[in-house]
């Protein structure tokens, strides 16, 4: 299988206030097409934070920073790229750098190739059900389907809410669902454009155990059936052992094994 | 397509919406308003002016001598090859400042006496037009009449009394019952709620006893309860009539005045047009023309009717034989509620004292005294109403003669000085007005700067020559600057609009912090999310900016009916016409500024939701998903 997603010594640190704090140490990561991944870790260990730079939608640390007390620092930018500045590693999406692609290209990918399901669902509370399922299908979608009130992709998105059993929730608002209903909604949104890579960060975590076995089933029969690839962050062992392979962070660090 | 879909999402479901597209329909309905009301009343201003003078104006330099040959240079104009085939009329003026006393009224009344020539100001102006007895009341017959048309003239004598009769039965009745109404009002208990100040005084006490039994009726006190129920309804009782009081007792009085003094009017008109109808000479009418014809004298003039100037039977003078025209807000007019001057059923014939006091060389320079002022009487027969206030309350009118006669301005044999004149008043042709009026002016003021050079006798100093506004900028200018103004501060005030929407927008981003993240966690862009927020603006603009036009213009258009709502309902005159100009609230939209305030909406829209639209784009998705 080829390789779809590789981290090379990827680093980030926050500040806060006058603290400093260094999530990830030099990450190198990989996976291939069709693989399930989960990364385990302590609350804190950065998981989450390897997951949003994997999915493009943060970045590594930019590594020339200038100090120019009192203004601030200065981000001294990749020559080679203008779009971003100089990072402390890199991402590589089927073997093309994130760091080089333009803001444009970053965003086609988060359309396209990345689907995100988050531990507390995100959903649009203003739309419904369907129009939930629908919104990364509208993005992109050219204005006179809106203004002709046509729905990309709504087949597949019936086929979807169906298959998640949410037929009789179509017109129900997030306000309206239990939390499971509302995760099965995140996933099918996040599966509508049909993505490459899911990245799903504690799917679970705000779950019942026993909704958050039917959740699970939903992930691991997409894997199974469809060969979906997916990064799942999770600090619960039971659910690592349903993955292929399984990275622990600790410190900052990855350390691979079952 | 997910911009325009999340931003009508956002507008149909989330009802803070509501505020900022209320703030932008409020504030845009009200510029409207005020700009077309203000707007309207300008044009009538001007269009009243230029009623009032013609197109182009020649001015003497000096008011007190006046310019001599004013025929020769009238003919003259008429004559030129360039300027003659733009004139269609042209009427000297000559004007004097003085007293009119009227003996039956015991009143005097500063004045300007104008002498003009009827016939030649009405082809100049709209004189003819403004005159009560000679126009108005004539026309009006002839509208009264018309529906009965075909018919005979005994037709419409019969047509006209049960008209009248009608109306007087009416007016009797609305009398009868005004008076009881006074009667019930003056020996009325509560003819003046502050002399009751027990009675307000009860409303507080009631109120602390509501309040203090409401606990007793909480720990379920039957009587307390009670009490305490009978206080809360005075409370409320008193409080309520207490305020609308002082606004709906005399609501009914003011009401059934108010109906019969239209009736008055009514009557007076019906009784004017049953005179009409019978003084109609025997024979069948069948258009409306035919009866205008009949009715409404072709040219107005100054003439007395000759029984008038006669010597009663009980031996006291007749009235003088030289008729003057006096100016309708001289204040021997009373003016009702809906603007109309009351008339009599007949002309009113009555005698004028005019004093004048000429002040030019011949008779004996600029100082005014007793000694040069000259004393005449003439006869009023009919009243002048142009809308322009300062003329209607100034200016007498008498024959050109007669005035420049008493002005000292006719012709001197002895010095050998012509007959003078103060104004030519011109008007240009129909197509010749449509053109440049400056243009025009330019080329009159050359020939009139010709003519001066070649006669050297018609003033020592340059005739002026104005377009009608030229003349009247000064006037016309503070008016449109009034209008400027007051749609510049509210202009300003509308400056709360973009604050509004902006805090509003600023707190829907605060608010939606979450969504942006999600937005971009699923491929949305910056601009896609800026873009969010500024076609939501751009909507707000638009739904309050349009809803905005709409109300200001239904509610501009229905002006006068929501005044007379206003009346009915509660009897208060927002629009007292009896101290206007106008006699209807202006009711035009002005076309233009409906534009403007829409575009300026959608601006307004569009900028306050633009720098929260820009943080909304900078959000940082990690930290907008990162937390519930």
């Amino acid at each position: 299988m080829s390789e779809l997603l590789r981290l090379e010594n990827i680093q980030k640190t926050y500040t806060m206030g006058a603290d400093t704090i260094q999530v990830l140490r030099g990450i190198n990561f990989s996976m291939d097409e069709g693989e399930f991944v989960a990364v385990m870790g302590a609350s804190g260990s950065g998981k989450s934070t390897m997951l949003h730079i994997a999915g493009a939608l943060d970045r590594p640390n930019p590594i020339s920073i200038v100090p120019l007390f009192p203004f601030g620092n200065i981000i001294v930018h990749n020559p080679r790229n203008k779009y971003a500045p100089a990072q402390s590693g890199e991402v590589y999406f089927r073997g093309k750098q994130l760091s080089r692609m333009s803001r444009g290209e970053r965003h086609r990918l988060r359309n396209h190739e990345f689907g995100f399901v988050f531990q507390f669902y995100h959903l649009l509370p203003e739309l419904n059900v369907l129009e939930n399922v629908l919104l990364p299908a509208m993005i992109g979608a050219p204005l006179y389907m809106a203004l002709f009130g046509a729905r990309p992709r709504k087949a597949e998105a019936m086929r979807l809410i169906e298959a998640f059993g949410l037929t009789h929730r179509i017109k129900h608002r997030p306000a309206q669902l239990s939390g499971g209903e509302r995760q099965r909604v995140a996933i099918a949104r996040a599966l509508i454009n049909q993505p490459a890579l899911l990245l799903a960060d504690e799917p679970t975590g705000n779950l019942d155990a026993k909704t958050g076995r039917a959740i699970l089933d939903v992930l691991i029969g997409l894997h199974r059936e469809k060969k979906q690839t997916l990064l799942l962050v999770t600090h619960d062992p039971a659910v690592a052992k349903l993955a292929d392979r399984t990275v622990h962070l600790v410190e900052g660090r990855i350390k691979e094994g079952n | 397509m997910y911009k325009l879909f999340l931003t009508l999402r956002y507008l149909t479901r989330r009802k803070i919406v509501i505020f900022p597209i209320l703030v932008v329909w409020l504030c845009v309905m009200m510029l409207v308003i005020v700009s077309s009301i203000m707007g309207g009343f300008v044009d009538r201003v001007k269009e009243t002016n230029h009623e009032l003078l013609g197109d182009i104006v020649i001015t003497s330099p000096s008011f007190a001598e006046g310019f001599a040959r004013y025929d020769e240079l009238q003919k003259a104009l008429k004559a030129d090859k360039e300027l003659g085939p733009l004139i269609q009329a042209s009427t000297p003026t000559v004007e004097v400042y003085g007293l009119v006393h009227i003996p039956e009224y015991q009143d005097s009344r500063a004045a300007v006496l104008e002498g003009i020539d009827p016939v030649g100001r009405s082809q100049v102006t709209k004189f003819r037009e403004s005159l009560f007895n000679e126009y108005q009341a004539p026309v009006q017959a002839v509208d009264d009449l018309a529906p009965h048309l075909p018919a005979t003239q005994a037709q419409l004598v019969e047509a006209a009394g049960a008209n009248a009769e009608k109306v007087q039965k009416q007016f009797g009745s609305l009398e009868d019952e005004s008076e009881k109404l006074e009667l019930k009002q003056m020996t009325s208990v509560v003819k003046y709620p502050l002399d009751y100040w027990w009675l307000i005084a009860i409303a507080p006490a009631a109120g602390i006893v509501a309040c203090i039994l409401l606990r007793a009726r909480r720990t379920r006190s039957v009587w307390g309860g009670l009490v305490g129920s009978i206080a809360g309804i005075v409370f409320l009782a008193v409080i309520v009539l207490g305020l609308f009081w002082p606004v709906m007792f005399p609501r009914q009085l003011k009401l059934v005045n108010d109906a019969a003094d239209q009736a008055y009017s009514a009557l007076n008109q019906a009784e004017r047009t049953l005179q009409f109808a019978q003084s109609l000479p025997a024979g069948n009418y069948t258009t409306r023309e035919q009866l205008a014809k009949a009715i409404v004298p072709p040219v107005p003039n100054f003439d007395v009717p000759a029984a008038m100037t006669q010597p009663g039977p009980t031996g006291q003078p007749g009235l003088p034989a030289d008729g003057c025209i006096i100016g309708s807000e001289m204040g021997f007019f009373r003016r009702n509620r809906f603007g109309n001057f009351e008339h009599g059923v007949n002309p009113r014939y009555t005698k004028v004292i005019v004093t004048v006091f000429p002040a030019n060389q011949k008779t004996g320079g600029i100082s005014v005294n007793a000694n040069n002022s000259v004393q005449r009487g003439l006869t009023m027969v009919d009243d002048s109403h142009s809308g322009v206030f300062d003329v209607d309350q100034m200016y007498t009118y008498a024959d050109f003669n007669l005035v420049q006669q008493l002005a000292g301005l006719d012709a001197d044999p002895q010095t050998n000085t012509g007959a003078r004149a103060q104004e030519i008043l011109i008007r240009l042709t129909p197509e010749a007005e449509k053109g440049d009026l400056v243009l025009v002016r330019a080329k009159v003021g050359r020939f009139v700067r010709d003519f001066q050079d070649a006669h050297a006798d018609v003033a020592n100093l340059p005739l002026e020559v104005q377009t009608w506004d030229e003349k009247q900028a000064r006037y016309l200018g503070a008016v449109q600057n009034e209008r400027v103004m007051v749609i510049f501060c509210i202009g300003l005030m509308s400056l709360v609009v973009l604050v509004v929407i902006f805090l509003i927008f600023y707190q829907i981003v605060r608010d939606k912090t979450r969504d942006i993240g999600i937005i971009k966690a699923v491929g949305g862009s910056e601009a896609g999310v800026a873009g969010i927020f500024i076609t939501f603006g751009l909507f707000i603009g638009l739904v309050g900016g349009g809803m905005g036009d709409l109300c200001g213009w239904l509610f501009v258009t229905h002006t006068n009916q929501i005044h007379e709502l206003i009346f009915h309902a509660t009897g208060i005159v927002i629009w007292d016409r009896s101290v206007y100009l106008f006699d209807r609230i202006p009711d035009t939209v002005d076309v233009r500024s409906l534009i403007v305030f829409f575009v300026v909406a959608v601006w307004a829209g569009v900028v306050g939701a633009l720098f929260p639209a820009i943080v909304a784009s900078y959000q940082d998705p990690v930290e907008a998903v990162r937390y519930e």
